[in-house]
């Protein structure tokens, strides 16, 4: 059952920190090796002491109203931590129709008392702790890996509780240890649900509130080394459960990078990426997940499934890997991923174009795709988001820079006739060599000319992306003041991506009105991601609660308007946020009937126990007979 | 664009805040000093834009179609296809827009405004308009594309909705209007420029004009240049009832929704009621086969004596805008067109059934915003009464029938006899129909006979017709209030044809489907809503008394009232009409069979030998119309069949065993005529086309 035998796989000679056995029984020397590896995870294991229990992100940072009423990120971690957004108040007040007056504080805590005991499989409990696989049944443990990061899970922290919470957490520390756990799971049908970062977002990691088995979090945090660095095939072996900071740090010690690059990047882990199919916002050079895999090992309750060689690419039958990519831990563990690895580039550079309307601006990116000259990363925000990104803007101490700033908007409004109720702008960010940049500006900013846009600096370019982490820190103040918002996304051909975000988010405007939300919702989209075919469209929404009886059923019942509407329009169930619990019910319509039938008879034949039963994508019904206990 | 703004509007406006009706929530809008003078027609204009439109002129819309995916395909498909050249079919693409194309613009239409303001008040005592609801689509244009359709019984119709839209600060719409109009010197091109654009009747297989048209529709609606208006009957409804709906425009709208092009559409369905009718006498005549005249300008000329005419007033009743997104919920699934281009993407049955499920449901609409007028009730009864009826007699059944009318749901136009006075009511309007009856001063009210009415149709002789005309005069009166009684007029039928002493409500219902099943073309039926309608209309009249009811039995002794009897009556005609075309067709329809209106005229010439005979008594059933709708009737029901004869084209063909039945089946709910040889002894001839 266990996988076969790899041998000790040194990394290119001189990287010999990386170089240690895969394949032995853990020892207790091996052990401390363990320990000292992930000493190096800037996530511990107690999770809670350094993250929020019950929001985004870093306990330290934080969106505080200081005390001259201003928006202040707290903390030193960041490049924002410690300055001030003035102007963030009153896009708050007047756009979303928030008060200060009106606040919604997160309960102090959930204690032991409040959380569901836990059920327990005794002789699995006994075998787990002779087979010495590191585990715990504390409640804040159980708590924190209880959910993801979606707007009915973090309600849920704040003003409510959960039915069902894991049992018990176990770290393995390495695919050997994996094996045991989901062979003992396997003998004492126990439920295991994988937990890497914890930043999902459609609920797959919520236990099924109906299940009466054991269920354990199998959190992956231990795994997280660089088992070896092949610099000839530029290709790295990781275990799964590092997280995308930590790697990106220990490969650029060694001066490589993955390039990947999803939003939740430092925290979610690489088993995360593989079982969601995630995305980086450099995909553009680096590719997808699925094209930066070149192996993958999962323990699976059949046993360990992977394909026997490392090749760039194979012919032989339907590729086992896309089983496993977007599989959201129904089907097994994934424990180690040999994935391509890049020289770091030696120039990074952002920009930016400002557009005078969302259609022109989706024209122009048609054209760089149909071009294919996009690149790291481009995307389109709507105006609304532009405006938004404005409200953003750190205080400006001198006047000169004020000063500027003031004329830069009245050249583009009034001289060149941009109405800043529709102009839009395109962030961008440029990797490679220096000459490489270059060229690379010179053809898109040719390109943006074409369609009128105009170059707006790096500044703005810059200040997209670091919306991108500061987006959910916000949604964390906007909770405080009675203000709920969710980001969904999906992909559409580019003939349909107009219409698509036009009609979404007047989808999101008319149902909020048809339930009696008084003000107004936030409903911005942006153009993410370019493809041949096609484009990854990204959306914002958000509205104030104040006066609602349920407010996150009331949210719900607009988000599946809205992914009724995005698939009315073309567009699919997700780009790389996955399906989870949270969009079963449009699965069918996505694969077909016989599409469903082939994942279920995948399921049956690796799963018949539905140990795996987070009950994702399927159903925890459609997953088999073991699951109805 | 604001020509001039001013007070005016402001007391334009203020004007008709005063002028509400009292009943039914309508003020007027022609008799007032606010559009009294030219100045109105220079006043400021300021209807919402829709949030989503791009400005555009009408050549560029039509250069975007021109331009569109949709009919560069098709240019590309029949190129290959028909080995035409595809700079060639571009030139002919680029002819049918121009002959299509609108040019609308605020000239044509403030002359318009002008103009009509100053004809109308010498033809109309008053024109009156729902605010409430216009003023709610006024909100939705911002939002939404909407689609105006009104229903269709007069010329009068479209330019009295451009009227009202201009006069509250709707965006004008534009229209489709038929070929025949274009040709109208002067008028022709000023109807164009107020946002006409003009559709040839019948272009079914041509694949490049359906194309053009398709994308000449959908491109207002996505960009929503202009609210779109079209009538769903296809052509105005000569016997004034609703028309079986044509879906073609219909399904075109709706696309863009099913695409998901626009995030949703409104549907505003109108109703609008006239007292008089200006084509009333044109109507009588076509619906008994002579042909309308072209129309022309000087034709137009020759009849401006009827601008100095007496027509009444008119009511325009504005329904509550549908959703398409809230009416299509659970009946179409739009992500169906995901994997094909849009516009290449052909609709699903699912689809087109839907598109047929909001036809039937506007045509509803538009019968619920009605007005009765008391005209239509005086008309009825004068048929009811063999054409004459003394005036006490009739100011007491009026008011009978009007407590009936509203007792079913419907509004009717009471003013002036709100305090009881119903004959000095009725005495104020009836100078408004001198030309169709006559109050003799033995008070006696009666229509006036036809003096010459020649017929170049075989069969139908100068008497006949003289007859038949006079009788439709006031039938086309009366089918203005039959949706009213619909429902409770076929149960009544139901009742009164039935030859046992009991019956029981499920055998009611049958034969109520039944009765819908034949008239499924005469009259508008909800396919949807079948047994609500029935249990409604079956309460409306246990509760007034019509029918008696015990243990789900009917009591029909103790239903045949002066209710039932009169409701009864009301459908006789057709039901004879129907009987005739069963009987013509099993006895002729064989060799004379090859199209629907041969078969028309066929039963037409029979009806009218037999009505020479005494055996048939209703002129009505002459109705081309009737008898057209009926042969649609057969052929949806499968009692007509479409058969390719010898030489290959299609024949219409009936099938006599399902005649006999539907025959026999009528026969339950009416006492049919019995024919004797001679009756059947005709001297037809092979109805010529």
């Amino acid at each position: 059952m266990a996988g076969k035998s790899r041998g000790v796989v040194s990394v290119e000679g001189k990287n010999g920190e990386f170089s240690e056995s895969t394949n032995s029984n853990v020892t207790s020397q091996n052990k401390k090796a363990f320990q000292e590896a992930t000493l190096k995870n800037s996530i511990p294991k107690r999770r809670q002491e350094l993250l929020k229990w019950n929001g985004w992100g870093y306990r330290d940072s934080e969106l505080i109203m200081n005390a001259k009423q201003q928006v202040e990120l707290t903390g030193h971690r960041y490049k924002l931590s410690g300055t001030v957004m003035p102007a963030l108040k009153d896009w708050l007040l007047s756009n979303l129709g928030a008060r200060l007056d009106y606040t919604r504080p997160s309960q102090p805590g959930l204690t032991a008392a409040e959380l569901p005991s836990p059920v327990i499989n005794q002789v699995f409990l006994e075998e787990l702790v002779t087979s010495g696989v590191d585990h715990s049944v504390d409640c804040q443990d159980r708590l924190f890996r209880a959910h993801g990061h979606t707007l009915h899970e973090v309600f849920a922290l704040r003003e409510g509780n959960f039915d069902r919470i894991p049992d018990l957490v176990v770290w393995p520390v390495c695919h050997d240890e994996v094996v045991k756990v989901v062979d003992l799971a396997c003998k004492h049908n126990v439920v295991i649900i994988p937990f890497g970062g914890g930043t999902s977002v459609t609920q797959a990691v919520e236990c099924p509130a109906t299940e009466s088995r054991m269920i354990v979090s199998l959190d992956t945090s231990q795994m997280s080394r660089i088992l070896w660095l092949d610099e000839k095939n530029l290709t790295a072996c990781i275990e799964a459960g590092v997280i995308g900071q930590d790697l990106e740090r220990k490969l650029e010690e060694k001066g490589y990078c993955t390039g990947h690059e999803p939003d939740s990047f430092e925290f979610s882990s690489l088993g995360g990426w593989v079982a969601t199919r995630a995305s980086g916002m450099k995909k553009n050079v680096y590719g997808n997940i699925e094209d930066l895999v070149v192996h993958l090992r999962a323990v699976t309750p059949r046993g360990v499934l992977e394909k026997g060689c490392q090749v760039p690419r194979i012919s032989s039958g339907p590729d086992l890997h896309h089983v496993l990519l977007g599989s959201e831990g129904t089907l097994g563990v994934v424990t180690e991923v040999i994935m391509k690895v890049r020289p770091r580039p030696p120039c990074q550079k952002y920009g930016s174009v400002v557009f005078s309307g969302f259609e022109t601006g989706v024209a122009c990116l048609r054209e760089v795709a149909r071009q294919r000259c996009a690149p790291a990363s481009i995307r389109l925000v709507d105006n609304e988001q532009f405006i938004f990104g404005q409200a953003l803007k750190p205080e400006v101490n001198s006047i000169i820079q004020s000063f500027v700033d003031g004329i830069k908007k009245i050249y583009l409004t009034k001289w060149k006739g941009f109405d800043p109720k529709q102009m839009c702008v395109a962030t961008l960010l440029f990797e490679g060599t220096h000459k490489d940049v270059e060229v690379q500006e010179k053809k898109v900013y040719e390109i943006a000319s074409m369609f009128g846009g105009l170059p707006a600096g790096e500044e703005n370019g810059q200040r997209g992306y670091d919306l991108t982490f500061l987006i959910a820190y916000i949604r964390d103040l906007g909770f405080h003041y009675g203000v709920i918002s969710e980001s969904f996304e999906t992909s559409v051909p580019w003939d349909r991506v107009v219409d698509l975000c036009r009609n979404v988010k007047d989808r999101l405007h008319r149902e909020c009105k048809a339930r009696g939300i008084p003000h107004p919702p936030f409903a911005s989209c942006r153009v993410t991601q370019l493809y041949d075919a096609g484009a990854c469209v990204y959306f914002y929404f958000a509205f104030c609660i104040r006066g609602l009886a349920n407010p996150v059923s009331v949210y719900e019942e607009i988000e599946t308007a809205a992914r009724d509407e995005i698939l009315a329009c073309g567009g699919s169930i997700s780009h790389h946020h996955g399906v989870g619990k949270l969009r079963q019910r449009w699965l069918a319509q996505t694969v077909s009937g016989p599409g469903l039938g082939l994942l279920r008879a995948v399921k049956q034949h690796l799963d018949p126990q539905n140990i795996f039963g987070s009950g994702n994508l399927l159903g925890a019904a459609a997953a088999g007979p073991a699951s109805k206990l | 664009m604001v020509w001039r703004k001013g007070l005016l509007h402001v007391t334009f406006l203020y004007q008709f805040t005063s002028m509400i009706r009292c009943n039914h929530g309508f003020e007027e809008i022609i008799h007032h000093s606010g559009c009294h003078n030219v100045a109105w027609g220079f006043n400021s204009y300021n209807p919402p834009v829709y949030k989503y439109n791009n400005p555009r002129q009408p050549s560029e819309i039509r250069s975007d179609v021109i331009q569109s995916d949709r009919v560069c395909r098709t240019i590309a498909q029949l190129s290959e296809r028909e080995g035409k050249s595809e700079t060639e079919l571009r030139q002919e693409a680029e002819e049918i827009i121009s002959e299509m194309g609108h040019e609308k613009g605020m000239a044509a239409i403030r002359v318009f405004a002008i103009a009509l303001t100053n004809t109308w008040r010498h033809m109309y005592r008053g024109i009156y308009v729902n605010k409430g609801n216009i003023l709610k689509v006024r909100e939705l244009c911002k939002d939404h594309p909407v689609v105006f359709m009104p229903c269709h019984r007069s010329y009068m119709d479209f330019l009295l909705m451009s009227y009202i839209c201009y006069a509250y600060d709707l965006p004008c719409p534009v229209i489709t209007a038929g070929m025949d109009f274009m040709a109208m010197q002067v008028i022709g091109s000023l109807l164009r420029r107020s946002g006409a654009f003009f559709i040839r009747r019948s272009f079914g297989s041509d694949l490049l004009y359906w194309a053009i048209f398709t994308e000449y529709v959908q491109t207002h609606l996505r960009n929503g240049d202009s609210p779109v208006e079209f009538f769903v009957e296809g052509t105005r409804s000569r016997s004034q009832k609703s028309l079986a709906p044509k879906l073609g425009c219909l399904t075109a709208v709706l696309e863009t929704y099913f695409k998901a092009e626009v995030p949703d559409l409104y549907i505003v369905p109108v109703g609008i009621s006239y007292e008089r009718i200006l084509e009333e006498k044109l109507y009588s005549y076509e619906l008994l086969g002579v042909p309308k005249p072209r129309e022309s300008t000087s034709g137009l000329w020759k009849a401006r004596h009827i601008l100095s005419s007496d027509y009444g007033s008119i009511h325009v009743s504005f329904a509550t805008p549908i959703s398409v997104h809230e009416f299509m919920k659970g009946h179409v699934d739009r992500s169906v067109h995901s994997v094909q281009p849009r516009y290449m993407s052909a609709l699903s049955q699912r689809e087109i059934a839907a598109a047929q499920i909001m036809a039937e449901e506007v045509l509803l609409q538009q019968q619920r915003q009605m007005v009765l007028s008391p005209w239509s009730l005086v008309a009825t009864l004068l048929l009811h009464h063999g054409g004459c009826i003394h005036m006490k007699q009739l100011c007491t059944e009026v008011q009978w029938l009007k407590q009936l009318a509203e007792n079913f749901g419907s509004r009717v136009d009471w003013h002036g006899a709100e305090d009881g006075s119903v004959e000095k009511m009725l005495r104020d309007i009836l100078p408004v129909y001198k030309d169709t009856v006559t109050l003799s001063t033995d008070l006696h009210l009666r229509s006036n006979p036809v003096e010459k009415a020649t017929s170049d149709r075989k069969g139908l002789d100068s008497a006949t017709m003289a007859t038949a005309v006079q009788h439709m005069m006031l039938a086309i009166y009366r089918n203005q209030l039959l949706h009213a009684f619909l429902h409770t007029g076929l149960i009544s039928v139901a009742v009164i044809g039935c030859r046992k002493n009991v019956l029981c409500t499920e055998e009611l219902y049958d034969r109520h489907l039944f009765l819908q099943k034949l008239l499924c073309k005469e009259f508008t039926f909800s396919s949807t809503n079948k047994k609500k309608e029935f249990d409604h209309a079956f309460l409306c009249l246990q509760h007034i008394g019509a029918v008696s009811l015990s243990d789900h039995q009917l009591h029909i002794a103790r239903s045949t009232t002066k209710t039932t009897i009169f409701l009864q009556r009301l459908f006789q005609p057709f039901l004879f009409g129907y009987w005739l075309l069963f009987e013509y067709l099993v006895t002729h329809g064989v060799e004379s069979g090859s199209s629907g209106q041969a078969m028309a005229i066929g039963a037409q010439t029979l009806g009218a030998h037999l009505l020479q005979q005494g055996i048939l008594s209703h002129p009505e059933i002459l109705s081309l119309e009737m008898l057209s709708n009926g042969v649609k009737s057969l052929l949806e029901c499968g009692a007509i069949c479409r058969q390719r004869n010898r030489t290959g084209d299609m024949m219409l063909v009936p099938d006599r065993t399902e005649i006999f039945h539907l025959k026999n089946e009528l026969g339950k709910v009416i006492q049919l005529p019995v024919l004797d040889a001679k009756g059947l002894a005709l001297p037809l001839t092979p109805a010529k086309l």
